[in-house]
């Protein structure tokens, strides 16, 4: 018995633990279907999907546009609030896309960028980036460039680090991966308070925003495109490896059986979904939860099949993320403060929505 | 012989009489040591010549030139240790009481007191008890006086021109201002003009550039830490609608005293009326041209191509499937 069937069936979040496996697990290959999979999913179904999601995301933008403190027809404003949006946009794809790949590849329901450490880990990079460009007194080009890079580069540490903790013999145990995360969390905490320590008096009050996952309005033109390019780069690479998500959903030897590179899909996993949380976290900060609250909405509408849903968890989460910041945006003036970061809102409905999700797979293992 | 015994014992007992009087003003002389636990605090002691009695400060204390006291607190704390060996009179404090209860028990005698001073009347009364407490109730007295003097000084000088609406704000992304029941507040209407940010806000808010823009004030005065001038020029550069950018009238200030209520608040209060009644030109702003347009042009090209590639992308492999003849059985 393979240590796969051993498992706890209550952590298989793929098809094959939601009793779709026949929906998402590939059968034949035919001539329209999509790439590498074998599915009956077909490109024109896919690119009804892009055009029609893509149209809903520039919706959800616009009507967004409209909404804020302030007349959307003051000078200047719209200009502003569309670049925030554009923002909120590319972190709500980014983090969703992340969190599904993570929960796909990991067959974890629980796993994301968040609680796996990783957005902690871009967060120690942008946190030096900060004391960098504060010790050095570097110039924007290079805190632009410095921060993405480091947020980057420290995402890819904790990957490597939760992997290596929670691997044995290739395999990954769904418990031992969790815990691993929350004591990278932990650690990577403890460093970011060190830096803290460290920190510029002037950058304290940046870093005090960014920790509490603000969407700036003002985000250099360097940075907004670095991070574009990174999102678009790791999306599209999550939507090329959807197809092999669902083999693996099956488990490592069913996937390898199918032709799917185990260890090289997560290495690339890993690489990508570090990409894509580093540009958000470089963005914004640490959103939690994003991650979480999309994948699992998403697989409840359009099914486990992950081809589909690296497509939708894209756009929804950047829906999702525009939605959020308008709200804050809007209801700050209410509730008597001058800005709401999303992130604190995001926080406040993704804890409750973890316990839930918690709570109901024990409820399913007891029944 | 009784005489001279007589006036021996008046003169004998006419000395304790003297020495009692003599040294009557001696222990006036041993004024109170003093922690100033607050860079508020320390620049009023030093301003009202008191600067001698002061024993130790805080990290952020701004200190005349020249002058070098302990240092007793780091960065988030003050350092109670460090307190109790140099063993003060008293501690003034902004911070919270409770923080220095422990601190009374292993001095029973230290006086610890509070000061609340938020507006500039505040001030007024904090020089008073200041000078109280350090035995000098005529320095506070004279420190009061110049006080009233240059701000009345300042509002002469305005009087009868037109008013300006003034926002007072530090940091960029977002920014925070100075609203309603700062002394900042205070500041502005006696430099004849009007809180931009009055009736919106209370305290010290956080916003966002679209509230700013919102805001429309006539003049900015913005405190930035030096290194950051060039960040901030190029955030409010991009305001274009901004009336104070405009008319060339945001200005960039980094002396950290605009944001300690003192009694150099009189002197900024000037200089506030100067910036914003007078000819002084604001600082210059990068050219508004580029920024915007640029960064959306490259932002939409960016994501329009992407979705484009992303479209062809998944037609051509789509094209490539089409080819193969024979479909491939994969295992359930």
């Amino acid at each position: 018995m393979s240590q796969d069937e051993c498992k706890p069936p209550d952590l298989n979040v793929t098809a094959a633990s939601t009793g779709d496996a026949a929906a998402a697990a590939p059968r034949t290959a035919t001539s329209s279907s999509w790439p590498g999979t074998g599915g009956t999913l077909t490109t024109r179904t896919l690119l009804t999907y892009l055009f029609v999601l893509a149209g809903a995301t520039l919706a959800v933008l616009l009507l967004c546009s409209l909404f804020g403190q302030v007349s959307i027809w003051t000078e200047g404003v719209w200009e502003l609030r569309l670049k925030r949006l554009a923002n909120a946009a590319l972190v709500g794809a980014a983090l969703s896309s992340a969190g599904m790949a993570l929960q796909g590849m990991l067959r974890n329901p629980l796993a994301e960028p968040y609680i796996l450490g990783v957005s902690s880990g871009a967060g120690i990079g942008v946190m030096l980036s900060f004391v960098v460009a504060g010790m050095l007194h570097v110039g924007n080009f290079l805190s632009w460039l410095s921060m993405p890079v480091l947020a980057m580069a420290g995402a890819l540490a904790t990957s490597a680090a939760v992997y290596a903790i929670a691997q044995r013999r290739g395999r990954l145990d769904p418990y031992v991966l969790l815990l691993s995360g929350v004591i990278v969390n932990a650690f990577n905490g403890a460093i970011m308070l060190t830096l803290y320590l460290i920190l510029p008096e002037k950058q304290i009050a940046n870093f005090a925003t960014w920790a509490m996952g603000y969407i700036s309005e003002s985000t250099g033109p360097g940075l907004f495109i670095f991070a574009l390019l990174a999102v678009l780069t790791g999306w599209g690479g999550l939507l090329m490896r959807g197809a092999s998500f669902n083999m693996l959903g099956l488990g490592d030897d069913v996937a390898a059986s199918g032709g799917v590179h185990v260890h090289y899909l997560r290495a690339e996993t890993f690489v990508l979904v570090s990409l894509m949380t580093a540009a958000a976290v470089a963005l914004s900060g640490p959103i939690g939860f994003v991650g979480l609250i999309v994948p699992h909405i998403c697989r409840s509408i359009v099914g486990p099949d992950h081809r589909r849903l690296a497509l939708v968890c894209g756009f929804a989460g950047a829906m999702l993320v525009m939605i959020g910041d308008t709200i804050c945006n809007t209801i700050t003036p209410w509730i008597g403060v001058g800005i709401l970061p999303v992130g604190i809102l995001m926080a406040l409905s993704g804890g409750p929505f973890f316990i839930y999700l918690l709570r109901k797979r024990r409820a399913r293992v007891e029944a | 012989m009784k005489c001279i015994a007589s006036l021996l014992l008046l003169l004998a007992c006419a000395i304790p009489v003297v020495a009692q009087s003599q040294p009557a003003s001696a222990p006036a002389q041993v004024r109170p040591r003093i922690v100033s636990a607050s860079p508020l605090l320390t620049d009023l002691l030093f301003q009202m010549g008191l600067g001698d009695q002061v024993v130790g400060v805080t990290k952020f204390c701004l200190l005349p030139d020249g002058v070098h006291r302990d240092v007793l607190s780091s960065r988030e704390k003050v350092d109670t240790e460090r307190i109790v060996g140099i063993r003060p009179d008293i501690v003034l404090i902004q911070q919270n009481p409770e923080d220095f209860k422990p601190l009374q028990r292993l001095l029973p005698g230290l006086k610890v007191e509070f000061f609340r001073i938020e507006t500039l009347a505040d001030i007024d009364q904090a020089i008073a008890r200041i000078a109280s407490l350090a035995g000098d109730p005529q320095a506070g007295e004279r420190a009061v006086r110049k006080f009233h003097a240059d701000l009345d000084a300042v509002r002469q000088r305005v009087k009868g021109l037109p008013t300006k609406r003034i926002l007072f704000a530090t940091g960029v992304d977002p920014m925070m201002i100075a609203g309603t029941g700062t002394f900042h507040d205070g500041m502005i209407a006696l430099a004849g003009g009007v809180n931009a940010a009055a009736g919106n806000y209370d305290g010290w808010k956080k916003i966002s550039a679209e509230v700013l823009l919102s805001l429309q004030p006539d003049v900015v005065v913005c405190q930035v830490f030096p290194g950051q001038e060039s960040q901030t020029a190029e955030f409010f550069g991009k305001l274009v609608s901004l009336p104070a950018v405009r008319n060339h009238k945001v200005f960039l200030v980094d002396d950290p005293r605009w944001t300690i209520s003192s009694m150099y608040s009189a002197k900024l209060t000037a200089d506030l009326a100067e910036m914003a009644h007078g000819d002084r030109r604001g600082n210059d702003l990068p050219a508004p041209t580029g920024g915007l347009s640029v960064y959306w042009i490259v932002g939409t090209i960016g994501a329009v191509a992407a979705l484009l590639l992303l479209g062809g992308l998944l037609l051509a492999l789509a094209g490539r499937r089409r080819k193969p003849a024979a479909p491939k059985e994969v295992a359930q």
